[in-house]
């Protein structure tokens, strides 16, 4: 077997009650890496437009990738893959902390979860002793105090598992894991909670080699000093976090406020990185392997919101429950933070749903009745935190929103589709599009749906993050089109290899590492000989099948690549962006060119051919 | 005269003392004639903190706005400032 993989993957039938262990395809490594790479030739083969998102037949695939539990840095990620009940599309998410590489230690690659228990269980991971156990006591806990349950019976065990949102079906239920990490936007932990599986406890001993040792460790010299050196993740993400981005964000006019009605946020100092410093910052820590350390921990020590505390909240957090509700406390975002940590809710989704519920109460279109009795105004962060807990536990209007922005809009009617936020059902994310074309872009053709990674171009568009390998030079202007198809295809290339391989985004995100680093990385680790070209080949391979799932297995129509009106028709109001709306049909056409689709956003046989991927022809 | 709100953020909160100046310029100054203003107000620690080694440029990645505008886009340091118009001296940041 490859350096970095163990070779071993279990399959879970939770409605036989069996555990399988099975050989790693070795064909499957060559093409797909790990990762997405993986889920998405698994949904491929086992999945169409009749899979049930909740029901037995769509598998929750659990995933590492050959640089999980190495000292790669940032190596700590594990990923789900699922068909999304928010968005009825590709679903797939990525954490960090420990749980990954814990997987890895215990033998496996990646576990595969198909059906239903019969009733609540938790799968239990310690090296070659692998069974399915009663949950009876856990379900209906909150994930925090899932985790110090399974921590008492497991000791050294990593916890990986939902709360009460994905126990509920909520769609944008998360799974979590060690306590504070969460992975799988668009309805993750619902899949999982839909198979009455409540947690996932894995300890291992064993070991990941890697194929060439000493080479390994010349690039790691190489890639931990540009990490070091670089300003981004040498001195910005371990100073001062995400969250400083708010200011920063704020003053090009991309700070998301209002429901994306505009860019600028006038309460944006009081809840930015400064500000968190200066006040509920208690102290920062990194995830396995990391030499970044973005992370923050909180503490609220007095006031309306005392006893607070959690990791977190980092910028996407922060502007989903700050600006976007037209909130400016931040202890009151810090109790939004932990409490959709504790009730396993995807931060970004949660706090569109939040924003969208105030717009359509203020616009009138939902009475205070309606609103579970709710003020719900902007700003109003009392009636957030309530309307979380709601969230969560499918509480009146609650209840509604637990179906994700999109359906909740077509359930509530009265015109209130315009004011749901979403690409393809899956809520957007904390950057003011109108005011970074690019991000637009990257968005509208995220195989997701709204997704801010598919690559976070701003760090170049908008902060300067350049890199000469990838010729991304110079000053570019963030409200025009030009050259922004480019920009997106060359940063998703390095954004995605990471998430086929178990490394963070951060290392990135900036542009620190570029397609050389990584490809010298995944060779020394796995001994499959990578250079930056084949990078690209494999990482368009992944997307291209990615694509074809929607399109063919799903049915996904290509004009879904699109955005809402908001940003399409209404000029932004205020900032750099004033006057000018996102114009993304212009971007799109160059995008569909570079990545060799046809105008309509097809992928061309000849290219599934030359992809290696002839066999996504058969279902065209 | 005219009045210039200056943001800055970042580290170089803790040299100003706040994140918010008021700037009187005369009128027809520029960028750079904003910073050395703000360098003679707050000090060297300011100018070492924004300016390169050689203090002839911005520091790497540091940025200078003019109404959400990197003047990158315009004529840089050389871009005239009008009456009324918020400038953010921007330190690196990163995040996503």
């Amino acid at each position: 077997m490859f350096g970095g993989y163990t070779g071993t993957w279990l399959e879970i039938n939770l409605t036989e009650g069996t555990v399988e262990k099975k050989q790693l395809d070795e064909q499957m490594v060559k093409d797909f890496v790990g990762g997405g790479g993986f889920s998405a030739k698994i949904l491929w083969d086992e999945t169409d437009h009749n899979t049930d998102p909740l029901g037995e037949e769509n598998p929750l695939i659990l995933m590492t990738g050959p640089m999980t539990g190495t000292l790669a840095p940032t190596g700590n990620s594990w990923y789900v893959g699922f068909r999304s009940p928010t968005t009825g599309i590709y679903g797939e998410g990525r954490g960090g902390g420990y749980f990954g590489s814990e997987l890895k230690y215990a033998g496996y690659d990646y576990v595969v979860i198909r059906g239903k228990s019969p009733k609540p269980v938790y799968l239990h991971i310690h090296n070659d002793d692998v069974s399915l156990k009663d949950a009876g006591h856990l379900w209906g806990q909150d994930f925090f105090e899932t985790t110090h349950t399974l921590e008492k019976d497991h000791p050294k065990s990593k916890i990986l598992g939902i709360g009460p949102a994905g126990e509920n079906l909520v769609k944008s239920a998360i799974v979590m894991s060690d306590l504070y990490r969460a992975g799988g936007r668009g309805g993750a932990g619902a899949v999982m909670g839909s198979k009455n599986l409540k947690a996932v406890a894995v300890y291992g001993s064993k070991d990941v080699k890697v194929a060439d040792p000493e080479g390994f460790k010349e690039v790691l010299k190489e890639v931990n000093n540009l990490i070091y050196q670089h300003p981004a993740t040498g001195q910005l993400l371990p100073e001062y976090g995400t969250a400083s981005l708010v200011n920063g964000m704020n003053a090009f006019g991309a700070l998301p406020t209002r429901n994306h009605k505009s860019g600028t946020f006038e309460g944006a100092e009081n809840i930015s990185g400064e500000k968190m410093a200066e006040t509920i910052l208690t102290k920062t820590r990194g995830c396995f392997a990391c030499n970044i350390k973005c992370t923050r921990y909180t503490q609220v020590k007095d006031g309306e919101y005392a006893g607070v505390e959690s990791e977190g909240p980092e910028y996407e957090t922060v502007n989903a429950f700050g600006s976007r509700c037209g909130v400016d406390n931040l202890e009151a975002i810090a109790m939004a933070n932990m409490n959709a940590n504790r009730l396993g809710l995807d931060t970004i989704s949660a706090g569109t749903l939040m924003a969208f519920a105030m717009e359509l109460y203020e616009e009138g279109i939902l009475s205070k009745e309606e609103c579970n009795g709710l003020d719900l105004k902007f700003g109003n962060h009392q009636a957030m935190n309530t309307l979380l807990q709601d969230l969560a536990h499918r509480k009146g209007l609650g209840d509604i929103l637990a179906e994700g922005v999109r359906e909740a809009a077509k359930k509530i009617g009265k015109g209130s589709e315009k004011y749901a936020m979403h690409v393809k059902g899956l809520e957007l994310t904390a950057t003011e599009l109108r005011a970074a074309q690019d991000s637009g872009l990257g968005h509208a053709v995220a195989n997701r749906g709204g997704d801010h990674l598919r690559p976070w171009s701003p760090a170049f568009t908008l902060f300067g993050f350049g890199n000469e390998e990838m010729n991304l030079s110079g000053t570019p202007d963030p409200i025009i089109p030009d050259d922004k198809a480019r920009v997106v295809n060359e940063m998703e290339k390095t954004a995605i290899f990471t998430d086929l391989n178990g490394m963070c985004k951060f290392t990135v995100l900036c542009n620190t590492l570029a397609p050389s680093h990584l490809a010298k990385l995944h060779e020394t680790i796995t001994g499959i000989p990578m250079d930056a070209k084949q990078l690209k080949t494999t990482v368009e391979r992944v997307l291209t099948l990615q694509r074809a799932l929607n399109l063919y297995r799903y049915k996904m129509s290509p004009e879904e690549d699109t955005l809402p009106d908001r940003f399409l028709k209404d000029p932004a109001p205020s900032g750099p962006a004033e006057g000018k709306t996102l114009e993304l049909p212009i971007m799109l056409k160059e995008y569909y060119e570079q990545a060799g689709w046809d105008e309509k956003g097809y992928p061309l046989a000849e290219k599934y051919e030359a992809l290696g991927l002839g066999f996504v022809k058969d279902r065209m | 005269m005219m009045e210039i709100t200056v943001k800055v953020m970042g580290p170089l909160i803790k040299i100003t003392g706040e994140s918010t100046v008021l700037m009187n310029m005369p009128e027809e100054s520029t960028v750079r004639d904003l910073l050395e203003a703000l360098f003679r107000r707050f000090g060297e620690d300011l100018k070492q903190e924004v300016l390169n080694e050689e203090g002839t440029d911005l520091a790497p990645y540091y940025k200078v706005l003019i109404n959400g505008r990197n003047t990158k886009l315009m004529n840089y340091l050389e871009t005239k400032l009008k009456n009324g118009q918020i400038v953010h001296v921007m330190p690196p940041i990163a995040g996503g």
